[in-house]
């Protein structure tokens, strides 16, 4: 399978996300309210030689595809690894308005197009009990729109979301995500996940290959579930030809040192590694203690 | 093996999460699911053949094949689900609120003692390690006399006007933001201060709803001389995710923690719980806790699994029994009962 890029950059920064600290999270929120800063933070990134970047298709998303877009000249080699969907978008609609409604709503506000919508709308909800590869796909095409145009490698499945239908153990909502993905955009599929180890069993029982899985992996066992030697077992038994490995959370926000944190990295049979930093001092300083195997 | 037998009364949204966590369970087998729509049990029916579905609960309980259930409906079906429940030996695990009775509460909870059934509420942040060190250092008075609590609840839930439809336009049947969000604190609070002797003095507010509150506040007081206010407001658009703040002020120090970690301030060192002099900060990501299968929070996995391991093994126990839900669903209650406005 393709090989993926070994150094990739976060978002989780810009969007209120820090797993140690809300009022820090809070801060960063505000300074990247203003997408200037973002962009900042990203040309810093870019000139200490990263040059791929993970993005969840939330709305401020949106706006960043669409600078990177424009400026394709300048922008044009970058690589782009997007997780989809934004979990809390579909959260908060559900509980506003029920399920069905919040999907209703979901759909329409997107497509103009008709056939399966219009029956959706018109209460023959049986449509989506029929269907539900159809809806998936829809839901995806949705999510995927912002992305257009940008040279995109993978496409992940966002960790809330596989891990809530891994959980049911139903293979062929799996096998349909990476059909999908590899037919209609023709990249790599991906899933992010907070149960790596079982999403590996899974994925090896039902024979779906030629994936990427992202997932925490940090010397301090944050997010590491059922177990840290248990990640380890996994990761020393993977073949990368067959399903590429990403680590996300590996500075656990701070937690641990960086040269800590990437001296553990760099000892596991990992193929790329994602981290967000909002100042270029930090950057520079992660970027240069990465040396995956 | 022994195997556990589950069934899940309610498919929305919390049904959707608690089914792929208890499903990955050893020792579980879910055995049937009840939700009043066909559609949503059509689709699972599909993908998952062996699966029993009934659009009426009553069947999945009458049917007697399982050993507990998974009850995820609108509060105000709760009180009967359980009775039925109990009735065929079946133990419980309830989504809260538990009820929208006080009375209802403390019924089932002395029925399902008497049965010696497990009964269980999914007040899911009595799991979070934050609040059990918490009530481990106030418990232990680190900070000294404890005087005051300040506790706070914020989330983005409604943001735009709602118009009344559903259950959760209506606070008799557990909806509105002291039922649905506020709920969460009040039992937090119960948990780690216990009982409180006096409710008053509440407010509410409605911002986007039109029949239920979206905001409220109210004083809570304790044995001791310890107070509390809370703030619960569900329309702030300033918080991106749920957020919980609750501040402990005592004579010795100061605890202020939320669902991501807490900062201890102490005038003297205590080295039997890794304090220094001074300000503390102790982040949750630092306090191991792995679960089995993560679903959006590790404390949804640990109460399920304590539900199943309690069926299995009657000599565990679990956390927030039916019985501590009742305290919480009177604490509800008493700001309904004093609230002034709307």
């Amino acid at each position: 399978m393709e090989k993926i890029d070994k150094i990739v950059f976060g978002d989780n920064q810009f969007f209120g996300i820090n797993h140690r600290s809300q009022d820090k999270a809070e801060e960063l929120a505000k300074k990247f309210s203003d997408i200037r800063n973002i962009i900042e933070v990203y040309d810093n990134a870019f000139e200490c030689g990263i040059d791929s970047v993970m993005l969840n298709s939330n709305d401020i998303a949106a706006e960043i595809c669409d600078y990177f877009r424009k400026k394709s000249d300048k922008y044009g080699h970058l690589s782009w690894y997007p997780s989809i969907p934004y979990p809390h978008k579909y959260a908060n609609m559900v509980a506003e308005q029920g399920i069905f409604s919040a999907m209703n709503e979901i759909l329409f506000k997107n497509n103009t197009t008709s056939g399966v919508f219009g029956m959706i709308g018109k209460g023959t909800s049986v449509v989506l009990g029929k269907d539900l590869m159809k809806l998936l796909e829809m839901l995806i095409d949705i999510e995927v729109k912002m992305f257009k145009g940008l040279n995109v490698k993978v496409i992940f499945l966002q960790n809330v979301i596989t891990d809530l239908i891994l959980g049911y153990d139903v293979k062929e909502v799996f096998q349909c995500y990476c059909d999908y993905i590899r037919k209609k955009y023709n990249v790599t599929p991906g899933f992010i996940t907070l149960n790596m180890p079982y999403l590996k069993s899974k994925l090896d029982e039902w024979k779906i290959e030629e994936v990427v899985i992202c997932s925490s992996i940090n010397k301090a066992g944050f997010n590491m579930n059922p177990s840290k030697e248990e990640y380890e077992r996994v990761i020393a038994e993977n073949n990368p030809n067959k399903c590429q490995l990403m680590a996300m959370n590996v500075l656990v926000s701070g937690s641990i040192t960086p040269i800590e944190s990437f001296e553990y990295i760099n000892s596991l049979n990992l193929q790329s590694v994602v981290f967000g930093a909002s100042s270029k001092a930090h950057i520079q300083g992660s970027k240069d203690l990465i040396n995956l195997k | 093996m022994k195997k556990v037998r589950i069934g899940i009364i309610g498919m929305g949204r919390m049904g959707l999460t608690h089914y792929p966590i208890i499903n990955t369970h050893p020792a579980v087998e879910i055995i049937s699911v009840s939700d009043t729509s066909g559609t949503i049990l059509g689709m699972m029916k599909k993908y998952i053949p062996n699966l029993k579905t009934y659009t009426d609960y009553k069947d999945l309980l009458n049917a007697r094949d399982i050993d507990g259930v998974i009850v995820c409906t609108p509060s105000f079906s709760h009180y009967e689900i359980c009775k039925i429940a109990c009735e065929n030996g079946i133990s419980v695990f309830c989504e809260k609120p538990f009820t929208t009775s006080p009375a209802q509460a403390k019924e089932l909870s002395e029925a399902f003692e008497a049965q010696g059934l497990v009964n269980q509420v999914g007040y899911v942040n009595r799991y979070n390690p934050v609040f059990n060190n918490v009530k481990k250092l106030i418990s232990a008075d680190i900070i000294g006399k404890l005087v005051h609590v300040k506790a706070e609840f914020y989330s983005c839930t409604i943001i735009k006007s709602q118009k009344s439809k559903g259950w959760r336009s209506k606070r008799e049947n557990g909806g509105g933001a002291t039922y649905e969000m506020g709920a969460h604190i009040l039992d937090i609070l119960n948990y780690i201060l216990g009982e409180p002797i006096k409710v008053y003095g509440s407010m509410m507010n409605s911002i986007f709803s039109e029949d239920v509150e979206d905001m409220f506040a109210t004083n809570l007081a304790y044995a001791n001389d310890v107070t509390a206010s809370v703030f619960v407001d569900w329309s702030d658009v300033t918080y991106r995710k749920p957020m919980m703040k609750i501040e402990f002020f005592g004579s010795k120090g100061k605890i202020m923690a939320d669902f991501y970690g807490m900062k201890v301030y102490v005038d003297e060192a205590h080295p039997e719980f890794n304090l220094i002099e001074g300000w503390n900060t102790l982040a949750k990501n630092t306090m191991p806790d792995s679960v089995p299968f993560y679903v959006r929070g590790n404390g949804y996995t640990h109460q399920l699994y304590d539900f199943a391991d309690a069926i299995l093994d009657r000599t565990k126990s679990v956390i927030c029994t039916f019985a501590d839900a009742s305290t919480t669903q009177e604490i509800i209650h008493s700001v309904f009962n004093n609230s002034q406005n709307l």
